[in-house]
């Protein structure tokens, strides 16, 4: 109801009793001398209410200010209890099992806050003198929290302790809180909050009340990346589950469109499923989890990040008079980009070509937006000009270099035939990589952004795209893949917490590593953050990580990575039958309130009424 | 408390009785001996005083009760003025003593009535003897008057009262003075006056406190003749009061003109004069 519904209030009403007795007794009538004694009489009973009116009031009042009264003597009698009534103070030891299985999730709670609420069950139920303390296991010890009363809060959560075998406390020497009367001496019992079996010895009267129930737990067992073997994926993801639960895989962060990537089992190898990553320009997530998720959920998740060839998508630009693409240059680029979107465009054209490569052969594109640019026979103005073509005569022997950190070996180029070539004037801006005899370039290349491969050869006027003459598809091929080729960064993804791993960075640097503190699990003691710097080649240790979980891996404040250092795998879960502890019966001493202490409460609600009554009584005018 | 000043004395003196003649009819004029005695009808006695003539003296009397007394004679045509005091406890009443004001105006009809050489006769209902005063009596009469008290309890019993109009009716004149709020021996007397053709004068006297009283709160009412009530008297309670005590004065009123009798309201807080002016109006008094 309203704060008025607190007792407190209530015995201030009975104050308006104590008032209403004494102007009770107070209201004398004062003796007047009268004559016309008669007429005063038959005045009487002219103006006072009939005798039944009287009486019903009088009745109230009585039963009102008695009832009040009453009450008030009860309460004063009763606020002092005998001493043969008090009873011995409950000291409640709350062992809350802190176990690495306490994390399981039972539904939306762990185990460990499924405890927490039942200790706040416990204190609750406290008598007026019995205090409870939280005793918990951490790094070997068993720690003993502050006492609490009833009405205080639990608030610490004992972390996960990953500690083995801490030794038992003898809690019958923690000393007492010194508020407590000494006398009756106060009694000790402790309450442990487990889901394991394993007896302990603390001392002091064990009662044991399991939390949970008995789940099953499976998990990410091993996850192996394989290169790509075929044609039309960025490689595989074979993940290994303890007991073939099935996995999701999904882009990280998540898209809007098709974040699911296919997941197939793998044939002939147990609990075994084959991510399958596809072809992307821009570096790749995946995030691969065991569903439905499991109670133990940190080993349920693991996170790829791999740089996948960087060339998507391909853009062919010919000559609008040629009626169609070279063929044999569509082909040889399906050859050697597998998988690839392919499409020719015929220039001139005004659309903007915007593509991962494209692919100029003698005409250029009026605009585009492209990452790498292969021309044969035609250059964009702002790397240089072509010259007039030269004779190309079969078996013609060109000038080969090969500048340091190019990055790929340039092959021997061996023109089996050709009718002409196109070198490059000077003043160009490109490596020069194979040269006519005479002196100009025919071949060159440019390693920055845009990437420029210029081919002096025309396709359909040489034999550079032939099979035979394998030097001209090698040097296609050992380009694409220089400018497909990752970095030699290894990051590690799977981590067994205590355990180190290693890693390597494409140049030496420092990796800063955070736990992700939203799962709701694996709350337990430990760094949480790691920063480590790799040596001189770039090469380095992760590890070993107190607390299993997700770890976002960054570098220069950006996230590169992500890992998961999961826990020994703990395949049991079951819980013991132990009964819930009957808080009822533990905490029922005499020292709780009883109906004869509810009887002045109870007494003044009534009297409130009758007062009520009278009011109402006297306002429709029963009685006046 | 002496009943009047000396002015008041002077004034009364003055003034003489006037129903007595009209009563006596042709005797208007004569004026018989000042004193008791002369005549041939025995009237009363009263306690032998010095100075007195011992011819009148009663020797029977003497001679049985060991005390001297005169015989009083009436003589034809001498008025007997009857004062009659209601003597109830509700007489001692108000600010302005009821029985102090019944007194005083008793006093004042029987200084008159002395002056004029009439016969009086001073009597109270719970007091059935009747004192007798001839022409020398004033001084006995004021100094009895002035140390009546009142009775204890009310009287129901008024034969002794009544008696005194068994003889000598129609040269007699009753002014009874009282609160009436015991009304039906008064309206007895007055109707057995009426009987024996005694002329009567109801002088009714009440206190301010009792006609409009100050009272308020929680209260016990302890009536002086009666029994208590407890009331919350408040505005409502008091306008109930007035208005059954206006009912009953007017009930008395006219149980009063029904016995035959002059009726004559006086508050106890006013002086003497409205009274005589009253009496004048009502023909017992004339200058």
């Amino acid at each position: 109801m309203l704060e008025f519904a607190r007792e407190q209030w209530l015995w201030l009403f009975a104050l308006v009793g104590v008032f209403y007795v004494a102007w009770w007794f107070a209201r004398r009538y004062r003796k007047r001398r009268v004559t016309y004694g008669l007429i005063w009489q038959r005045v009487a009973r002219r103006v006072l209410p009939p005798g039944w009116k009287r009486i019903l009031r009088t009745i109230l009042t009585l039963l009102v200010s008695g009832l009040m009264l009453t009450a008030i003597v009860l309460k004063a009698a009763g606020l002092q209890k005998s001493e043969s009534d008090q009873p011995a103070p409950l000291l409640v030891f709350i062992l809350v099992d802190n176990s690495p299985s306490m994390r399981a999730l039972e539904g939306k709670l762990t185990r460990a806050q499924l405890a927490q609420q039942r200790a706040q069950q416990i204190v609750d139920k406290l008598g007026q003198l019995d205090r409870a303390a939280l005793v918990w296991r951490q790094s070997g010890q068993m720690l003993v929290g502050p006492w609490l009363k009833r009405g205080d809060a639990v608030t610490d959560r004992p972390r996960t302790d990953w500690s083995q075998r801490t030794p038992p406390t003898d809690l019958g020497r923690v000393p007492a809180p010194p508020a407590l009367p000494t006398q009756p001496t106060p009694e000790r019992v402790c309450i442990e909050l487990t889901d394991s079996d394993d007896p302990v010895n603390v001392g002091v009267t064990m009662l044991r009340e399991a939390i949970g129930t008995s789940l099953h737990n499976d998990g990410i067992k091993r996850a192996v990346f394989e290169p790509p073997a075929g044609a039309s994926s960025s490689g595989s993801l074979l993940v290994k589950t303890h007991f073939g639960a099935d996995i999701e895989a999904t882009l990280w962060p998540p898209v809007s469109a098709s974040p699911s990537l296919p997941v197939s089992r793998e044939p002939g190898m147990t609990n075994t499923w084959r991510v399958v990553l596809p072809i992307q320009a821009k570096p790749l997530h995946v995030r691969a989890s065991v569903v439905p998720s499991d109670p133990l959920n940190e080993d349920n998740d693991i996170f790829v990040q791999l740089d996948p060839p960087r060339l998507a998508t391909v853009t062919l630009c010919y000559p609008a008079e040629d009626g169609e693409p070279n063929d044999q240059l569509e082909k040889t680029l399906r050859l050697l980009l597998p998988g690839r979107e392919i499409s020719a465009v015929a220039m001139p054209s005004a659309t903007l070509i915007q593509s991962d490569l494209v692919v100029c052969d003698r005409a250029l594109p009026a605009s585009y937006e492209a990452r790498y640019l292969m021309c044969f026979g035609v250059l964009p103005a702002e790397y240089g000009r072509v010259g007039l073509p030269v004779a190309a005569e079969p078996n013609m022997q060109l000038h080969v270099d090969q500048p340091d950190g190019l990055g790929f070996d340039v092959p021997d180029l061996t023109l089996l035939y050709g009718e002409e070539a196109v070198p490059l004037e000077e003043g160009h801006s490109l490596i020069p990589l194979a040269k006519h005899m005479q002196g100009g370039t025919l071949v060159g290349v440019k390693r920055a952004s845009p990437e420029l491969l210029y081919i002096g050869f025309i396709p359909h006027l040489s034999s550079l795209l032939l099979q035979d003459d394998w030097s001209g598809v090698l040097l296609l091929s050992r380009w694409l893949a220089a400018i497909q080729g990752g970095s030699r960064e290894r990051l590690p993804l799977f981590v067994q917490a205590g355990e180190q791993a290693d890693f390597e960075l494409a140049r030496p640097g420092t990796l800063s590593l955070q736990y992700v503190s939203t799962n709701p699990w694996a709350q337990s003691y430990g760094p949480r953050a790691y920063s480590v710097t790799s040596g001189p080649d770039g090469r380095g240790k992760l590890g070993p990580f107190e607390i299993p979980g997700e770890y976002v891996i960054q570098r220069s404040q950006t996230e590169v990575g992500r890992l998961t250092a999961f826990a020994p795998y703990d395949p049991d879960l079951t819980v013991p039958n132990f009964p819930p502890v009957d808080l009822d019966g533990l905490f029922q001493p005499s020292g709780e309130p009883d109906w004869r202490d509810h009887v002045p409460g109870a007494l003044l609600w009534i009297a409130l009424g009758l007062m009520v009554l009278e009011w109402l009584l006297w306002l429709v005018g029963v009685t006046e | 408390m002496a009943l009047f000043d000396e002015a008041t004395l002077t004034r009364l003196r003055r003034l003489r009785l006037a129903a007595g003649r009209v009563q006596r009819g042709g005797a208007r004029g004569e004026r018989l001996s000042r004193q008791f005695g002369a005549g041939q009808e025995f009237g009363a006695h009263r306690p032998y005083t010095q100075g007195d003539d011992l011819r009148r003296v009663d020797w029977n009397v003497y001679g049985r009760l060991g005390q001297l007394f005169l015989k009083l004679f009436e003589q034809p045509g001498q008025l007997r003025v009857l004062l009659v005091a209601d003597d109830s406890p509700t007489m001692n009443f108000g600010e302005h003593d009821k029985w102090l004001a019944a007194r005083r105006a008793l006093a004042a009809i029987g200084m008159i009535a002395l002056e004029g050489s009439e016969h009086v006769v001073l009597s109270r209902l719970s007091v059935p003897t009747p004192v007798n005063f001839d022409g020398t009596g004033e001084a006995r009469l004021l100094q009895l008057l002035d140390e009546m008290p009142v009775a204890p309890a009310p009287t129901e019993n008024t034969a002794g009262v009544r008696g005194l109009f068994e003889r000598r009716g129609r040269d007699s004149v009753l002014a009874l003075v009282s609160d009436f709020q015991n009304r039906e021996p008064l309206i007895g007397i007055l109707r057995d006056a009426r009987r024996a053709g005694v002329r009567a004068v109801a002088i009714s006297i009440a206190a301010a406190e009792e006609l409009n009283p100050k009272l308020d709160g929680f209260s016990r009412l302890q009536a002086i003749a009666g029994a208590d009530t407890r009331l919350r008297i408040d505005e409502r309670v008091l306008a109930a009061y007035r208005e059954e005590v206006q009912q009953y004065r007017e009930s008395v009123t006219r149980a009063v003109h029904a016995a035959g009798a002059a009726f004559i309201e006086l508050d106890s807080a006013d002086p003497i004069e409205p009274l005589i002016v009253d009496l004048m109006r009502a023909g017992v008094i004339g200058a």
